[in-house]
């Protein structure tokens, strides 16, 4: 069974998405349409002794004006807070809302509100937050550990030291780096009679009703979520923020539909972000180069919250990587006076692979090995932490020879054309946790009267191209072409059930689902068809819009239509609940990365000439889309290893770089050719379809392989993120001094 | 943001009869209308000067060129002739922002906008240049900030041009309604004082009209280097003007002034001292560098802006002198 795999379909969506004319959040206008704004705390840590909001409910335009009086019982975070702050614990907090008829009359009634603040010292880094007797960010508690350690062991690590021949030591930080999705985070939301409609910018609309529901206490069936389209999410939007409550409580109250989009500063403040870290990094090997001791200690800056249900998973790849036996982790995440982390692109794992790689580098340095063959030594087809052979046993070796050949690796470096140009090369390997279903997916097929068909969902396409795909799929197994097919999601009327956007887990778990519903579909046609052409249905063939009989039956044929007319009313319809995951296998994905890049010794300046990326994503099923998952991805980490670091001021707690302008992002011209070496490996323990995620690996091997890389251009480890010009330079004084 | 009235005006007389503490002009508007959103200003009018018959264009005379404060960016980094005489200038005007905001943003504009400190900008932030007590940038996130300049700011000059245009000997025709005035760059500038939270002595019914460049003499070669933590769209963390004379080998002489170094474009008149008549050795090389030193007061983040910049000098030099 193959998938329409070379040919790649563009976007369905595309010409809308370039021409204006797709409907994102905030462009959904309402009869009645008004518009909300938050209060945001401007401190760092303050009691809130009162909000005063006479002046601004009676300014004109106004019509509800919420304060932490209002809906106290209401909690956040893990139901530790209410909605509305008492105790602010970082710049942006949320402390009021307003409710009005234009954005301005929002803006002006914000800043009548009168806020009696009781200033508390703030912590904004790992250094401060676990000093001896610092403040603390939850007044009254013992300290900013969030929790006790999360500690993994195996083996003897300290007997593993002993064997080891060559032991490297290094610690690496990691900073906070910004989501900046293009769309911002942001909520319409519109009360008919007792049924909430909420149009949201979201990865999870089940996530979006189930929440708000149960915050409400409302029966889910009476919550609607809507998102036809979504300008990105990379984890930021797998959980939903307070704006979506706050505007459906202000729209009940308003009797009025209200509108509550962040600004970009918003968005930066409050709404996620990845935590920093710290990580301790041991490595022992052997003179033959295989891993006989790895050690860890991660500290996470995890801001002022633990979002529930949140992890990041900073040791994970120290566990699992790479083959060894004696391993210790210890993960420490503590509380900080800044917006609260949440997952983004990997999370964990692109911090840790960070440390680790530049760790296994400098051993490959130190035994003076290839740093591939270094890996092949200490390849495992097992993940040692649940003790399962993975999956696809061979996917991170296929990553490894086809990252290897697209780069030409072995004689890779070229010659740069001035005395002060060194050039470099690097590469990187990673493991991601997940990448399968995340299981139930729900789909409903549906032949239309003229042939056409719907494929039913309640998935949402946060920008992947997950409507084109799912399209694909349809029409390969129905035999009918791309145009034949559309494909509605963004929408939980229908209840058929979506897992959330997030953890690469859409296609695996929506492609099996929509492949099993129109095979059911493809089953019911010829069936119809055997009855009326009076052929075996094993004789019959569904191609090009028609059911035929083979020539031995004569050749006749039917068409679509014909087969549409001919059935019993509601007949053509065909759902399938896809609910399995592998079991007694450890479902994995990986990739492999490779840079190669200029630094010009004299001034600093590093150019980054090209990056090769082998993921493992099981079966392709469009390349044109995968192509743009692993360019997307790797710019990410190109951004996260050099210019990309959210910046808080140590006194006040104030976020400098909460906008476009100071917080870098790379351009065009920072990015450079950024080939996808295709692996495509279907991964048949997982789905009939062999498909996995691809949303996440891409960007993870990035950052240590542009570190690599400049090691082995000018001889000196990064070990900070990013790389910015200053360490950079720092870097070649240590160089020319040394 | 507070509201505002706009208005347009068609003629430099009722633009300049137009302009108060309260009613301010409006060019390109690249840094005007972020300071608005930024509540750094509240004007009472915008008064649109873009279509106020204002000198717009380059000119040129025996005495050398008049620019007109409304040429676009676009327009100076397109100009041949410009570039043939003044490379540094072209040079200055491409590195500067994107082409968006360069089709936009007007040279006169470009030398008034205020400083892009994340502090300054950041409207939580009460900071000196606003009116507070002190710098925050001193003890916090310096990075971006001044070593020179003997001011309580220490934000520093976004401008390219400024710095190129102050190396060039330019000057500035500030207009009002009752009359003009003709300021060299190195008066018009000034470091930001207690009395005069500014950097600039420009007066608020007072338009910046043109600027003159003295002509090109015989014998000068330019160049500007700009450096940034990516490869376009960013201020400089150090912008490098160099203008040189030379005789042979040896630097006959040489006039030097660096952006993102001070809260005004800073000329570098020591490294100039140890340069002139010198052939640029290594050992003079030493000297200049040790010189930049001298008066800076770096602030522990932006330390690095001493050895980018005896770098770019470093690299200015090669290229200017044709060596390697």
């Amino acid at each position: 069974m193959r998938v329409a795999a070379e040919q790649s379909p563009k976007r369905l969506e595309g010409r809308q998405k370039v021409t204006g004319a797709a409907r994102y959040t905030s462009d959904v206008m309402l009869p009645g349409q008004l518009f909300a704004g938050v209060l945001r705390s401007p401190h760092a840590h303050a009691r809130i002794r009162s909000v005063d909001a006479e002046a601004a409910r009676t300014m004109p335009g106004v019509h509800a004006v919420l304060t932490p009086e209002n809906h106290s019982d209401i909690c956040w975070y893990g139901e530790e807070v209410p909605l509305f702050a008492a105790e602010a614990r970082f710049v942006g907090d949320e402390i009021a809302a307003v409710a009005a008829d234009s954005e301005e009359a929002v803006r002006d009634a914000l800043q009548a509100l009168q806020v009696d603040f009781a200033v508390e010292d703030a912590v904004l880094d790992i250094e401060q937050a676990s000093a001896k007797n610092a403040p603390t960010v939850h007044l009254g508690a013992d300290s900013n550990r969030v929790a006790d350690p999360e500690d993994y062991q195996r083996g003897d690590v300290e007997a593993g030291f002993k064997e080891a021949t060559a032991v490297v030591e290094l610690t690496c930080t990691t900073p906070v780096a910004l989501h900046n999705a293009l769309e911002p985070h942001g909520c319409n939301a519109w009360w008919d009679g007792n049924d909430l409609h909420l149009y949201v910018s979201t990865q999870g609309l089940f996530a979006v009703r189930d929440g708000i529901a149960e915050k409400l206490g409302l029966a889910k069936s009476r919550v609607h979520v809507h998102a036809e389209h979504v300008g990105g999410g990379f984890g930021a939007k797998q959980v939903d923020w307070k704006q979506t409550l706050i505007a459906a409580l202000l729209s009940r109250q308003c009797g009025r539909p209200v509108r509550l989009m962040l600004d970009r500063e918003a968005e930066n403040l409050a709404v996620g972000n990845r935590n920093s870290t710290r990580q301790r990094i041991r490595l022992g090997a052997h003179g033959d180069g295989s891993l006989c001791a790895i050690e860890v200690e991660a500290d996470l800056n995890i801001g002022a919250y633990q979002v529930s249900g949140e992890g990041s998973p900073v040791t994970g790849p120290y566990q699992s990587l790479y083959a060894c036996p004696n391993v210790r982790t210890r993960q420490t995440a503590w509380y900080s006076n800044c917006g609260p982390a949440v997952a983004f692109r990997g999370p964990g794992f692109v911090e840790g692979h960070f440390g680790l790689e530049q760790a296994m580098d400098e051993l490959a340095h130190r035994l003076d090995m290839d740093p591939f063959e270094l890996r092949e030594r200490n390849y495992t087809e097992r993940d040692q932490v649940e003790d399962q052979p993975y999956s696809s046993p061979q996917a991170l070796r296929r990553c490894y020879q086809a990252v290897r050949e697209a780069f030409d690796w072995s004689a890779a470096r070229s010659e740069p054309a001035d005395r002060h140009l060194r050039r470099g090369v690097g590469m990187a390997a990673n493991i991601w946790m997940v990448g399968g279903a995340t299981p139930p997916g729900q789909a409903e097929v549906i032949m239309q009267d003229d042939g056409a068909v719907t494929v039913l969902t309640a998935t949402q396409d946060i920008g992947t191209g997950t409507r084109t795909v799912l399209a694909q799929i349809a029409a390969d197994t129905l035999g009918l072409p791309l145009e034949r097919i559309s494909v509605v999601l963004g929408n939980t009327a229908t209840e058929l059930k979506a897992p959330t956007s997030a953890g690469s887990a859409t296609l695996p778990t929506m492609g099996p689902a929509v492949r099993g519903a129109s095979e059911a579909l493809k089953d019911r046609l010829l069936a119809l068809a055997a009855q009326r052409l009076q052929t075996p249905k094993d004789q019959l063939e569904l191609k090009d819009g028609a059911v035929r009989a083979g020539a031995a039956q004569g050749g006749d044929s039917l068409s679509l239509e014909d087969l549409a007319e001919a059935a019993e009313p509601g007949s053509l319809r065909c759902s399938f609940t896809f609910d399995e995951s592998a079991e007694e296998v450890a479902l994995r994905t990986f990739a492999a990365q490779c840079v190669e890049l200029e630094i010009n010794t004299l001034t600093g300046e590093l150019t980054v000439l090209r990056m090769v990326c082998a993921p493992d994503c099981g079966r392709i099923i469009n390349r044109r889309l995968a192509d743009s998952q692993v360019q997307g991805g790797v710019i990410q980490g190109l951004g996260f290893a050099l210019t990309e670091q959210r910046l808080a001021d140590a006194r006040t707690g104030q976020i400098l770089n909460a906008n476009l302008e100071d917080y870098l992002i790379p351009t065009v011209m920072d990015v450079p050719e950024i080939t996808h070496a295709a692996v495509d490996l279907p991964d048949e323990a997982e789905n009939s379809l062999g498909v996995k995620g691809l949303g996440e690996p891409p960007m993870i091997a990035a950052a240590p392989a542009i570190a690599s890389a400049i090691f082995d251009a000018i001889g000196v480890r990064c070990t900070d993120l990013p790389i910015t010009r200053a360490r950079l330079l720092a870097a070649l004084r240590r160089k020319e001094n040394a | 943001m507070t509201p505002f009235k706009y208005c347009r005006v068609a003629s430099t007389e009722e633009a300049l009869s137009s302009l108060s503490p309260s009613h301010r002009p409006l060019a390109g508007g690249t840094d005007l209308l972020p300071r608005l959103k930024q509540e750094l200003i509240a004007p009472e009018t915008l008064v649109d000067i873009k279509q106020a018959a204002l000198p717009r264009g380059i000119e040129r005379g025996s005495d050398g060129l008049n620019i007109g404060a409304l040429t676009t960016i676009s327009e100076l980094a397109a100009d041949r002739e410009l570039r043939r005489d003044y490379a540094l200038l072209g040079q200055a005007a491409e590195l500067t922002a994107t082409t968006q905001i360069r089709n936009r943003a007007t040279l006169g504009g470009n030398l008034l906008q205020r400083p892009r400190c994340w502090y300054y900008r950041n409207p939580r932030v009460h900071c000196w240049l606003k009116g507070g007590d002190d710098c925050p940038a001193e003890q916090g996130h310096n990075e971006h900030h001044a070593l020179y300049g003997d001011s309580p700011c220490r934000a520093v000059h976004p401008s390219d041009l400024a710095g190129c245009l102050l190396a060039l000997d330019a000057s500035v025709t500030l207009s009002s309604s009752d009359g003009e005035r003709q300021l060299a760059l190195s008066n018009f500038f000034t470091l930001p004082e207690d009395e005069h939270r500014q950097e600039n002595v420009i007066r608020d019914q007072e338009l910046l009209t043109s600027i003159h460049i003295p002509a090109a003499s015989e014998g000068w070669d330019s160049l500007y280097l700009k450096t940034m933590d990516r490869k376009v769209w960013a201020f400089a963390l150090v912008g490098l003007a160099v203008l040189i004379k030379t005789d042979g080998d040896t630097i006959e002489d040489i006039r030097l002034v660096g952006n993102g170094l001070a809260p005004i474009p800073w000329r570098l008149t020591s490294c100039e001292d140890h340069l002139r008549g010198t052939q640029a050795t290594p050992d003079d090389l030493d000297a200049v560098i040790a010189s930049l030193s001298q008066d800076a007061q770096p602030l522990g983040g932006n330390d690095y802006k001493l050895d980018l910049t005896a770098r770019m000098l470093q690299q200015a030099l090669t290229q200017l002198l044709n060596r390697d």
